[in-house]
This record gives C-alpha cells, structure tokens and sequence, in this order.
C-alpha cells in the first residue's frame, strides 16, 4: 500500500505538479535525498555507508545518485531482489549510494536549481571530503541532472567540479515526440473553436509544466521564461555547452531490432536521436559526442532503469580509466 | 494528514474548476441554436425568455454543486482538525502536577543553590 502510494503520488505530481506546488498543496513532493528508500536530509546522507558495513571500512568518498524520470519515484530503479544501480556500484566500486525524490513536474531548470543546493548541502555536510559524484539520470532524471550541472557552473559550487562521470538512460536530449504530439493536439482543438474542442484542450494543457519542457528539452529558465508555454511547436532552447570535465555516457535503447524502426521509433517514447544526443543546428542543443553511447535493441524504456545488461555497461564505464 | 488535506484540496479544486468549466461549455454551446431561433420573426420574444431562464438555470445547477463541494470540503477539514486533535491529546502526556515539597526539602533547596 505505502509503495503503491507513493508511486501514485509520484505519477500525480509529474502529471500537475507544478499546479499541486503553486497552490501549496500536501501531495507535492519536496526534493530530497533517500537511502534504502527513507528520505534523509543532507547531514544524514553519510549514515548510507552505515547500510553495508561488510562493503566499506571507513566513509566514502565516492557518491553515486540516482535520478528518477517524469512520472515515477526512485522506485523505477529497484530490480525485483531490492538492488539498484547504486548499490551494486556500492558493491563493486565502494560507491555510498544515494536516490533522489522530486516532483517531476516542475520545470527542469527549476529541479535542476534544487538539486545544485542540494548537493552543495550534501558536500558540505558529508563527514569527510567527497572526491566523487557519479550521477545516473533515468528519462527527464537525465535532463535534471544537465540542469543541475548548468546551474552549478554558474554559480560556481563546489561539488561540480568532483562529477566526472554522468550516465544518462534513455534521456531525451532533444526532446520527445509525444509531448510534441501532445502540444500540436491541443493547439489544433483549441484553433476549432468548439467550446467542447476547447474544453478538451484546456484539459490537455493543464499537464505539468515540467511535461512540457520534455517537448524540446529545456534546461535552462530562457528556454521558457516570457514564452507561451501552449504555443505551437516553438523550440525556444538555448544551448548548454557540455562540460569537458565531465564524461558523458549515453544509454539508448531501442524495441526494435531493424535499425530503421529503431532510429526513427526508439523506445517508443523517445526516439534514438533524442537519448543519443545527435543534435544538429535545428535542435538549438549541444551535440554529445558518441564515443559514449551505447544502442540497446528490444528493450523499454521502463526497463532501462533496472536491467542487467545496462548494470553491465554502466560497470563497464566505471572500470575505465578517466 | 498533510496529504489527505492535499487529496482533499485536489478534489475540491478539480470538482470547483470542472463545474465552472462545464457551466461556460453549456451556455457557449446553447448560444448558437438560442442565436438562431432570436432572429426567426415572431419568437425572437420568447426564445430570448428561455434563453434567459435556461441560463439562470444552468448557473444555479452549478452554483450549487460548487456550494455542495465547499461544504463538503470544509466538514472534511473539521473532521481532519478533529482526529487530529484527538491524536494530539492520546499522544501528549499527561499533565505533569507539581509534587508537593516536603518542608525538609524546602529547608534543604536554599542551601543546595549556596553549593
């Protein structure tokens, strides 16, 4: 009952989240830190070494955080035995694993404000110093993340500078066609001029705002900040550059296996493109470079946040020299 | 109970919202046949009449949905004040009574603050 609560309540605030804040209400959900589940404020994050007492001698150094996508809790990352990402990074790497709560339907640049305050919180209260961040985005979680890193490179916090590896699963970098969909829907009934068909788009539009930024991927408060959010199809993004300290891995998957379904189709909910990080001039983004991407075929976008062969790569990565 | 009073808030707002929303499609979406029927010679009188009474009509029907669902939303806060109030009093302990001092005590506190 409590897990199924709180996945509603996750879903409830990706899909009106920005309204459930607005009006102060008690189902929006507050950013936090969570260790085995159990939300605790920064100062108490380093008692999550304390969970696996054969795994580590003294306190870590390294964090590893996990960020969940539109619509879902830090829940989306626990494989049916109870391990995540993190804590068999905890395992293999001695990584202190961490997940992360927030309401997924605020503005992706506004989370990712959060988060930089809130990883600044954890630096500082972190019983030694920290060497490492390894930040691991699932859908919009990989978006926020982005958005953390851009706010923290201008206002210059600290703990940026110890992120050198971010993992972003099927992240949708340039943006998700069904949100695109969405919009073009609601902007076509309201044009009709039916107080039904206006009714319908009324509704359709009363989706978060933090939905809405996955139309192009917005990172940044220009990207929305004195535009309609309603207006069709305007991509108003300002490119983030991609920070050179930091190596970013890309994993795409595809529920396909014939590469032209998959480039065009991807997981269904963001195509190849988007989680690949191909921009070009028209995407108004950063290109990622490729060398870290890597293609799963016949696999769901759900899935990649707890499946073996992604643990597998992610592993990978992390064995390899920085 | 903060979350219940959220669940309640979301409730009350979507009920409030829906009806205002549902009461403008209805008159918009009898405007148009009223229209007509006002320019036809003869029962431009009358129709503007039903028109007039349809739309007084349909505005009570909401308005009073919109009253139901504040007083339903206000009786759920009072009884969510209540339970917790209730639970507030269980979990507080009980009232400490000041014990009485001995006079042997009373004798000895002046001389323990002299320590």
């Amino acid at each position: 009952m409590g897990r199924n609560l709180e996945l509603a309540i996750g879903a409830l605030n990706g899909a009106v989240g920005d309204y459930l804040e607005r009006t102060n209400n008690g189902l929006a959900t507050a950013m936090q830190l969570l260790v085995n589940g159990k939300p605790v404020a920064p100062a108490e994050a380093s008692r999550s070494w304390q969970t696996a007492p054969d795994v580590y001698t003294e306190v870590p150094r390294r964090l590893v955080i996990l960020v969940h996508g539109l619509m879902s809790t830090e829940d989306v990352f626990r494989f049916p035995d109870g391990e995540t990402y993190a804590s068999m990074l905890a395992r293999d790497f001695g990584f202190a694993p961490l997940e992360l709560r927030y309401n997924s339907g605020r503005r992706i640049s506004e989370n990712g404000r959060s988060l930089d305050e809130l990883f600044t919180s954890l630096d500082q209260a972190w019983p030694v110093p920290l060497d490492e961040f390894v930040l691991i985005g699932h859908s919009m979680g990989g978006l926020v993340i982005r958005g953390a890193t851009h706010a923290a490179a201008e206002r210059e916090s600290g703990w940026l500078s110890k992120v050198r590896r971010a993992f972003y699963l099927g992240a949708p970098h340039l943006g998700a066609p069904l949100e695109r969909f969405g919009n073009a829907v609601s902007w076509a009934l309201h044009k009709v001029g039916h107080p039904v068909t206006r009714l319908i788009a009324d509704i359709v539009n009363l989706r978060s705002v933090g939905v809405k930024d996955l139309r192009y991927g917005n990172l940044r408060r220009e990207d929305w900040e004195g535009h309609d959010a309603d207006a069709l199809l305007q991509n108003t993004r300002h490119p983030v550059p991609l920070l050179p300290h930091i190596r970013h891995h890309l994993i795409v998957v595809s529920l396909f296996t014939d590469v032209e379904s998959a480039i065009l189709l991807g997981d269904a909910l963001v195509p190849v493109r988007s989680a690949a990080g191909r921009a070009k001039a028209v995407d108004r983004a950063s290109p990622f470079p490729q060398e870290h991407v890597r293609i799963l075929p016949k696999m769901s976008h759900l899935r990649l946040a707890h499946d073996p062969n992604v643990y597998a790569q992610i592993r990978a990565w992390c064995e390899e020299p920085l | 109970m903060k979350r219940l009073r959220g669940m309640k808030s979301l409730v009350t707002d979507a009920v409030d919202k829906g009806s205002q929303a549902v009461e403008r499609v209805q008159i918009e979406t009898a405007k148009i046949p009223f229209d007509l029927l006002e320019k036809v010679p003869g029962i431009k009188v009358p129709a503007s009449g039903v028109r007039r009474i349809y739309n007084m009509s349909v505005s009570n029907v909401h308005s009073m949905i919109r009253l139901v669902n504040h007083v339903a939303g206000e009786t759920f806060d009072a009884m969510v004040d209540s339970v917790q109030s209730g639970l507030g009093t269980a979990a507080a302990p009980p009232a400490e009574t000041p014990k009485a001092k001995t006079g042997d005590e009373a004798a000895k506190e002046p001389a323990k603050k002299a320590k």
